[in-house]
């Protein structure tokens, strides 16, 4: 009995939060959602089969290596000596990634919020050398795109994509 | 029984040669070129990032660890940097930074140029030669999220870094990345559908080149090396040449 009061006092309050937000008018309609990878996954950071690309990103050339940025998932490494075939040779996987150098045998990458170092140094099989946290300022809005979104809440971890769908009561929009 | 251990050894060796070619190995000396659209470089022992109001600096001297020496603060809106001859160029929503390098662990502000305001807010790389820079800003929504009510190529002499000053403007439609030989600057318009070419020779003078525009679907970011070019696009990239006299000519396309 308590327990069905509490849940019904429970239901009240959110009735009554939600009637407090509705004086704020949000958004409901179409409008983008952010899909989040929790912070523990950005290290799986490694070499993988080529994949195809989606969207590509910046970009970076050393010898005969080019490098493309797919924007949140990694980078596509190509050898580009030949020019008849089609050399895609691996892909790097670095979620959240949105741009990269190289210097040496090393690439350093934005990896959310952290700067991470991986030795190239064999590109089949890359390693993760180090994460410095906290230094970088992701985009919290989805680019290319105008419109209303749902705020992201970086509780639920780093964004690594948006994705359409219905929105209710949202209260973020990109500016133009 | 010497000849097959001779087969054997042969063999081996055949192979390992094989595995060796294939390895994937940087010549030290062989130094990297980024694309114009990016928010990292790196110069010596030093590496340099963007945050949309932050130049931040690095000591990457030991690679597997680097340090992070010094922050910068500017308005909101960095985009693109671009390091040469020892200064940094950012290409700002808001105009073009200068910034000295002669403390390389702590960069210094030398001037920060305001566009008028029919040229604010883009995402507008910067490419550097000799005393002139080249800044693309644009029109319509982009990857940095903002518009400007107009479109163009700028060109700013900046002989004096701490005083740069606008020589030539043209419209354009919709711009990105850019990049240079020795003669030619090489414009990606993602509204016109082509790599727009201007003659540099004299960058007091810049000319535009419509013979020689090169048509290309969606082109986004740009290299240059020596003769060779390549070509990001939305979802694929170019490799294209350039011939003695300035001539664009189309060597393969990988896609999805």
């Amino acid at each position: 009995m308590r327990s069905i009061l509490l849940t019904i006092s429970i239901f009240t309050f959110v009735l009554s939060l939600n009637a407090c937000k509705t004086e704020h008018i949000g958004y409901s309609g179409l409008g983008k959602v952010p899909i989040y990878l929790p912070l523990a996954a950005l290290d799986d950071i490694g070499s993988q089969a080529p994949q195809a690309v989606e969207q590509s990103g910046p970009i970076y050339l050393i010898g005969d290596f080019f490098f493309m940025i797919e924007n949140r998932k990694g980078i596509h490494v190509y050898d580009i000596s030949d020019d008849e075939q089609e050399n895609s040779l691996v892909f790097i996987k670095i979620p959240a990634v949105t741009d990269f150098t190289i210097d040496g045998n090393f690439l350093y990458a934005d990896s959310w919020r952290d700067l991470v170092t991986i030795d190239i140094s064999d590109i089949y099989n890359v390693v993760l050398v180090s994460r410095i946290e906290d230094v970088f300022d992701p985009f919290l809005y989805p680019q290319l795109y105008n419109g209303p979104f749902e705020c992201v809440d970086e509780s639920q971890g780093a964004v690594v994509g948006w994705e359409n769908q219905e929105l209710e009561n949202v209260y973020c929009r990109t500016i133009n | 029984m010497k000849s097959i251990l001779q087969i054997i050894c042969l063999s081996l060796f055949i192979l390992s040669a094989c595995e060796s070619s294939s390895d994937f190995a940087f010549d030290s000396n062989n130094n990297g070129v980024s694309g114009s659209i990016t928010r990292f470089a790196t110069l010596g022992d030093f590496m340099y990032t963007l945050n949309p109001n932050q130049l931040q600096t690095f000591d990457i001297s030991n690679p597997e660890q680097p340090v992070l020496l010094s922050e910068l603060e500017t308005d909101y809106g960095l985009e693109t940097i671009f390091i040469y001859d020892s200064r940094i160029y950012l290409g700002a929503k808001t105009g073009l930074y200068i910034l000295g390098l002669d403390n390389p662990a702590q960069p210094n502000l030398l001037s920060q140029t305001e566009r008028s305001e029919e040229f604010f807010g883009a995402c507008d790389p910067v490419v550097v030669k000799g005393n002139y820079a080249y800044s693309t800003v644009k029109t319509i929504v982009n990857i940095c999220g903002t518009i400007s009510t107009q479109s163009a190529l700028l060109v700013y002499e900046v002989s004096d870094p701490e005083n740069p000053v606008l020589t030539q403007t043209f419209g354009l439609n919709n711009p990105n990345g850019l990049a240079y030989t020795d003669e030619y600057l090489y414009v990606c318009c993602t509204g016109s559908e082509e790599l727009r070419v201007f003659d540099i020779s004299d960058p007091a003078n810049v000319l535009e080149t419509p013979e020689l525009n090169y048509p290309i679907e969606d082109p986004f970011d740009i290299i240059v090396d020596e003769d060779r070019m390549i070509v990001s696009t939305l979802d694929d990239f170019v490799i294209l040449s350039i011939d003695e006299i300035g001539a664009i000519e189309y060597v393969k396309t990988i896609d999805k």
